[in-house]
Formats: C-alpha cells, sequence, structure tokens
C-alpha cells in the first residue's frame, strides 16, 4: 500500500481519545464532578431537612451556658462548674481524654512489654499464662471488659465505710484514693523544680547517649538521668523550704478525703484500656524481638556481652525498629478507646459532647467537634511516631 | 521430628526449675495463679447465680425476636451448616477424614437432647449438626470447581437475610425485633460484606496515579482511621436521615447502624487491600502491559487476584474486630448480644448479679473469635505453602 509522508504523519500522530495525558485530565474532572454532584445532592437534602427542622449550623452555642454538671475533671486546673459555657464543658472533657490516654498509654506500655517478654520466657508456666493472658483480652470486645470492670470489679469493691486499707491508701465503691504530695498553703510553688529536673534528666540522658555513640563509652545513661531527676527534686525541695507535705486520705461523715483519688469509672476505663491494650503491645514487642535474627544473639553472646547487654544493646534497639510502628497504632487505638467512656459514664470528651449536643439540640456541631478534636489527636500521636521513627531508621551510608 | 518422652522430673527441671530465678519465678506464679483460680471456682460454685444464663438463653442468642417466627433462624443455621460442611469437605478431599470434629458434634447433639428435651432446640441443634456432616459427604463426593464457594456463600448469605426479615404471608419481621447474638453476627457479616467492594475500590482509588482521586481516597480512609467507631455510629444515626430527601422513608437503627460500620470498616478494609496489592511483584503489572492488555484488563485480571489472595487471612483479621466491634452498637441503643446483657444486668429479677453476664458474654465472643482466629492461621500456612 503506497501511503504519502503526510499521511503517515496523520496516523503515528496519538489522537486525544487516546492521549494518556488527556484521559487523565478527562478522569480527573469527571470523578470531581461526580463527587461535586453527589456532595450537592447531599447539600441539598441536608440543608431542607435542616430548613424543616429548624436547626442552625452556627456554633454561637458553644458560648451559652451548659447548665450541666460534668461530673470529674476540670478545664486543665480551672474548675468548672454548671453556670460555666458548653465551650469549657468540652474543655473539660478533652482533659479527662487526655488524662486517661496518656496514663493509660504509660501503664499499658509498661505492663504489654513484661507480658511480650514472658510470652518468651524459657520458664514454661510463665510462658503460658502469658498466652492466655493475650488470647483471653485481645478475643474478647473491650466493652464487655469495661462493664466486667466497671459493674462487676470497681462497684462491688467494699463501701467507704468498711473500704479495703492498706498503708494509707482506700479501696472502696467510691474509688481508690492514697497518699499524695501536695504544695502546702502560702509556700513558693514546687512546679518550676519539676520542670527543671525533668529538662536536666532529658539533658544529661541526650548527652551521654550522644557521647556513648562518638566514643563507645559504657554509662548506664538511663540510671544517671534518673539519679540527676532525684537530686535536683531533692534539693529543689529543701532549697525551697520543704514546700510539700503528705495529704492522707482519711474517712468523714461523707465519704474519704484528701490525698489523691481516683474515681471508679476512671479506674474501671483505666483498668479497661490498659489490660485490653497490653495484650496487643505484647503481641507487638513479641514479634519485635522475634523479628531479630538469630545470628545477632549468639554473634553477641560470642564476643563475650552478658544476656542483659545483649538484650539491652543488641536486640531492642533492633526490635524496636519494627515495635515502634504498631505500636504508635496502638496507643491511637488506646486514645480513640478512650470514647468508650460514654458506657460507663465517665466524662471524657465524647461523652460531654453528646451530652452538650443533645441537651442544646447542636448534635450536628457536637460530632463535627468531635471528629476534629479525635483527628488532631490522631495526627499527633502518628507525627510523634513518624518523628521517632525517622530518627531511630537504620542509617545507610 | 522425633518425639521422645521425657520423663517428669526432667520436664520440671528444664521448664521450670532450669535456673534458682526461674524456680523462685515458678513458686511465686504457682501461688498466684493457684490463689486466683482458688476464689474464681469458689466463688462459682458458691456465690455465682448461674441461673440467670440458662433463664436468658433466648434473649441473648436472638433477642426480642417473635417465638413462632424462630424458624426461619433455624432454617439459615441448618443451610449454613450444610453450606459450610459441603465446603469444608471440597477442600479437605484428599485427606484422611479427621475423626475429632466428628466426635465434637456428636457429643453437641447429645448434649443438645438431653438438656433440652422436647425443646425445638433439642431436636433442631442435632439436625444442624447432621446437616453439616451430610454437607462434608456431599463435598467429598462432588468433583467441584473452586469457584463454586463464592457463588454458594453469596448466595446463601441473601438467601439468610431475606429469611431472616421478609414477609413470608405471616408478616416480616421488622429489625427493631433482631436481637442478641442473631444481631450480632448479622451486623458484622453484613458490614464486612458491604465494605469490601468499597474497601476494593478505594484502595485502587489510593494507588490511583491521578491525583485528584487519590487525594479523595487519601482524606476519606484517613479521616475515618483517625476517628472512634462509637463517634461514626453516633453521627450515623443522628445525620444519615438528614442526607435523604424529606419524603424518603426513615431508615430504621439497624440499617443506619450498618450505614457506619460499613464506611468504618470500608478505610480499614481499602489498607488492608493496599497492602495486597503492594505484595504483589510490579513484574506481573508489567508483564501483563507487554502481552497487550489494557490498564483496566492487568488490574482486574492480574493484579486483584493475586492481591487479594494475599489479603484473606488479614481479612479475617479484620473481620474478627468488627465482631467485636459490633458490641459499641449497645451504646447506641441497639439490643446486641451486650445490650441484651445489660437489659438483663438492669432486670430487677437478677438484681446483685453483675459477673456472670460479663463473663459468659466474654465466653461467647471468645469462642467466636478465637476459632476463626485459627482459621486465619490455618488459611494463612495454606496460601504460604501453595505459592
Amino acid at each position: 500500500m503506497l501511503t504519502s509522508d503526510s499521511q503517515i504523519n496523520m496516523a503515528t500522530r496519538v489522537p486525544f481519545y487516546r492521549d494518556v495525558k488527556v484521559l487523565a485530565v478527562i478522569a480527573q474532572v469527571v470523578f470531581v464532578l461526580l463527587v461535586a454532584l453527589t456532595i450537592w445532592i447531599l447539600g441539598q437534602n441536608l440543608n431542607t431537612n435542616l430548613k424543616t427542622r429548624n436547626l442552625s449550623t452556627s456554633f454561637e452555642f458553644l458560648g451559652r451556658t451548659a447548665g450541666f454538671q460534668v461530673a470529674e475533671g476540670s478545664a486543665f486546673g480551672v474548675p468548672f462548674s454548671s453556670e460555666d459555657s458548653y465551650l469549657k464543658a468540652i474543655t473539660v472533657g478533652l482533659y479527662n481524654t487526655l488524662r486517661v490516654s496518656i496514663l493509660g498509654i504509660v501503664l499499658a506500655t509498661i505492663l504489654g512489654v513484661v507480658v511480650g517478654v514472658a510470652r518468651l520466657s524459657s520458664n514454661w508456666l510463665v510462658n503460658r499464662i502469658a498466652v492466655i493472658y493475650v488470647e483471653v483480652f485481645r478475643n474478647t470486645p473491650l466493652l464487655v471488659q469495661l462493664i466486667f470492670w466497671y459493674f462487676a470489679g470497681v462497684l462491688t469493691l467494699p463501701k467507704v465505710k468498711e473500704a479495703a486499707q492498706f498503708g494509707g491508701a482506700y479501696l472502696s465503691n467510691q474509688g481508690f484514693f492514697m497518699p499524695w504530695l501536695v504544695q502546702k498553703p502560702d509556700s513558693i510553688s514546687f512546679l518550676p523544680v519539676w520542670i527543671v529536673a525533668i529538662i536536666l534528666a532529658i539533658a544529661t540522658f541526650v548527652f551521654l547517649e550522644r557521647r556513648r555513640v562518638n566514643l563507645g563509652s559504657n554509662e548506664p545513661a538511663g540510671w544517671i538521668a534518673i539519679g540527676v531527676l532525684f537530686i535536683v527534686l531533692v534539693s529543689g525541695y529543701f532549697v525551697l523550704g520543704q514546700p510539700l507535705e503528705l495529704d492522707l486520705p482519711r474517712t468523714t461523715n461523707f465519704g474519704i478525703a484528701g490525698g489523691a483519688s481516683l474515681s471508679p469509672e476512671f479506674a474501671a476505663l483505666l483498668i479497661g484500656l490498659v489490660v485490653y491494650t497490653a495484650s496487643f503491645i505484647a503481641e507487638t514487642v513479641r514479634a519485635g524481638i522475634q523479628a531479630v535474627n538469630k545470628g545477632q544473639w549468639e554473634a553477641a553472646r560470642a564476643i563475650g556481652m552478658s544476656y542483659t547487654q545483649t538484650l539491652q544493646l543488641i536486640v531492642l534497639p533492633q526490635a524496636l525498629r519494627v515495635i515502634i510502628p504498631p505500636l504508635g497504632n496502638q496507643y491511637l487505638n488506646l486514645t480513640k478507646n478512650s470514647s468508650l467512656a460514654t458506657a460507663i459514664g465517665f466524662p471524657d470528651m465524647f461523652n460531654v459532647l453528646n451530652t452538650a449536643g443533645n441537651q442544646s439540640g447542636f448534635n450536628l456541631q457536637t460530632m463535627l467537634i468531635a471528629l476534629l478534636v479525635y483527628l488532631v489527636l490522631s495526627l499527633t500521636i502518628s507525627s510523634f511516631v513518624n518523628l521517632y521513627n525517622r530518627a531511630t531508621r537504620l542509617k545507610t551510608r | 521430628m522425633v518425639k521422645t518422652k521425657t520423663d517428669p522430673v526432667r520436664w520440671l527441671k528444664e521448664n521450670l526449675f532450669s535456673t534458682p530465678g526461674n524456680a523462685v519465678l515458678s513458686i511465686v506464679v504457682v501461688l498466684v495463679v493457684g490463689l486466683f483460680f482458688k476464689s474464681l471456682l469458689e466463688w462459682s460454685f458458691t456465690k455465682a447465680r448461674w441461673a440467670v444464663i440458662p433463664a436468658n438463653f433466648r434473649l441473648l442468642m436472638v433477642g426480642p425476636y417473635p417465638l413462632e417466627e424462630l424458624w426461619r433462624i433455624w432454617a439459615s443455621l441448618i443451610a449454613i451448616s450444610l453450606a459450610a460442611g459441603f465446603s469444608w469437605g471440597t477442600s479437605t478431599r484428599e485427606q484422611p477424614l479427621p475423626r475429632a470434629p466428628f466426635v465434637l458434634l456428636g457429643a453437641i447433639s447429645l448434649l443438645a437432647l438431653v438438656w433440652q428435651f422436647g425443646n425445638p432446640s433439642g431436636t433442631l441443634v442435632p439436625v444442624a449438626c447432621a446437616g453439616l456432616v451430610a454437607g462434608v459427604f456431599i463435598g467429598r463426593a462432588i468433583r467441584t470447581e473452586n469457584r463454586i464457594h463464592y457463588f454458594l456463600w453469596t448466595a446463601l448469605f441473601f438467601v439468610c437475610v431475606i429469611l431472616i426479615g421478609f414477609d413470608f404471608g405471616r408478616g416480616e419481621v421488622p429489625s427493631s425485633l433482631w436481637g442478641g447474638l442473631l444481631l450480632t453476627v448479622l451486623l458484622s457479616v453484613v458490614s464486612i460484606v458491604a465494605s469490601f467492594p468499597l474497601g476494593v475500590l478505594l484502595a485502587i482509588g489510593r494507588r490511583s496515579k491521578l491525583p485528584v482521586v487519590s487525594g479523595f481516597c487519601i482524606v476519606f480512609i484517613e479521616v475515618v482511621r483517625g476517628v472512634p467507631l462509637i463517634a461514626v455510629l453516633f453521627m450515623a444515626q443522628l445525620f444519615v436521615p438528614f442526607f435523604f430527601p424529606p419524603d424518603f422513608p426513615q431508615l430504621d437503627k439497624v440499617a443506619r447502624a450498618i450505614i457506619g460500620m460499613t464506611l468504618f470498616s470500608a478505610a480499614y478494609m481499602a489498607e488492608n487491600v493496599r497492602g495486597g496489592l503492594q505484595s504483589v511483584p510490579s513484574g506481573q503489572d508489567e508483564a501483563a502491559r507487554a502481552i497487550g492488555l489494557s490498564a483496566t484488563q492487568t488490574l482486574f485480571l492480574i493484579v486483584l487476584p493475586q492481591g487479594l489472595r494475599a489479603v484473606i487471612p488479614t481479612i479475617v483479621g479484620q473481620f474478627i474486630a468488627l465482631f467485636k466491634d459490633t458490641s459499641l452498637v449497645e451504646i447506641i441503643g441497639l439490643t446486641d448480644l451486650v445490650g441484651i446483657g445489660e437489659a438483663v444486668r438492669n432486670n430487677p429479677d437478677w438484681l446483685g448479679v453483675t459477673r456472670e453476664i460479663p463473663i459468659t458474654l466474654g465466653v461467647i465472643y471468645f469462642i467466636f473469635t478465637y476459632s476463626m482466629s485459627l482459621a486465619a492461621k490455618n488459611l494463612e500456612q495454606r496460601l504460604k505453602t501453595s505459592n
């Protein structure tokens, strides 16, 4: 077949409907149009529904008087009363969520690591118990566990008058009470000492770790940092003229007063979250340790390291790299799961928002706030995990 | 592997008393665990009022489902056991028939016969067990293609849903009467099934080279994954009606809960499926394109089948998590297993009965989730060896 040059050119030029770049743009435009159409239809429905039900979309209700009491907690130190605004009530809820989440994360990590290591123990009994623990708590719903801890656990403890008592601490169905250090009236605030001590301890740790990495010296950085913390706290205590005193809980006619206390709801929620999350963390830790090549153990032992040294200097640093990402996920889950507090009446943020929404009729707004705050919490935790991940990543030079 | 018999003294020495530290640990653990079990047994044989469970057994299983319509559930159960037996039989056709499961089924049937003599469950449990066994033998006898399982189970899913809810001349059973374990199973199965196609689409969308599509999918997935399920459920209860035209028939609570759980589950499903798609080597993609398959053909004929196969155990894991998570519908006022449990606990007839119900619920959930996780492990092993 004879063809002229121009015809060949025509044939090889890709028509626009087969050009990948053009197709990509068209596909995206179609997709955007479809999404926009869906949103528009849903938005129209929403709009008519809101109008027929006379619902507003403004957030001005946040400034109104809440009119309900929040059972415990404060707006980051500022006490809350039912005359305060909705915004303040929600802040109290956020404070409670953060309180239970942070405490829960710390305790769940400790328990999870213990169980995870026990799961690898050569002691048959310890090993089996760790397995049973993990399987039982991982395979039952957290809600059932919470109901158990609250209604069948904390609430069945003895009454205040007959509270179980050991070493100045009380266990009763109105909560846990324990002795606590409190600020003496008219004394210099002890808070700055805490801040200075923590900063100094972290600085010491970082400095010693750097030195260890650079010079290969072998100080127990963690212990020295804890020592620094302790020394600064004790010397601060005496320098400021002993501003703290021990506050012992004591029974009164109305219950137990003084000391530090955990409400039954807080205690049940904390126990539930810690026990449940620890079973997942234990599996993560076990998998992380098992992921470290056996040759690493053998090589470390062969060059004369002790068992503890091997675990601490060779195995754990490598295991951590595997453990951290799923661990971050567990922290996220714990924070999100703290919203189950609603089931046992602990005023966490979601519970407060729900109450506020039901009472004011501004459900749409309160749910949006819940969405946003949980998203911010999630993003914060995952960005911390990512930061850590980047810092401990294998450095290939 | 040669298994040698070790004498108990040596076993103890090796496993419990290998070092002084281990010996101390063993003794402490024995004491603590012994004390725990002693008080547990003491409580469960003297103080516990286990009568609460048989007295409310039907409630816990099916909730307020009408008695005269219970045949629907039994019919579904028998159909499911037949199909389960069939699938089991066909997949183990090459292996010798194991004896233990049949002994177990026989024991369950006998127990049901003796314990519930005269009651419908006393006769129907053995019938269901017999259906399972019959299914196994049918499955072993008939040559089938693997594909038949997908059709069978998809069909069965719709048959059961229709059977449980729809009108057969005597009126339908509205979802407000579904409850207990029935509702828990229905919620989780329907949500996971519905979230599967949505999750696959989201996963494909997230991998898309078109920034608008992938951006949309990423935002949806990450927002849903960043929010607790309970918030999603509340939002579904409150706002789903808002997004329908005002004259649209009102969706019931169960349907709204299913919508919420499906959207929630789809985001997690998308991440799991994405993991599976990423595990398919890029050579597969390139080879498919090289022999002239289009991008769509490559995706649906080459990448997806392999990716989804790799991700089956993970999806079982997700189903387990979802099965546990359905318990949250109690908070929005549905009568699932936990909801019924709470109702019984608050019943004045059973005042002071607090531990028995959560423990029983825990055991029921555990039986389901643990057996599913064993199945997932088994499946994973088989997928590994077959590759």
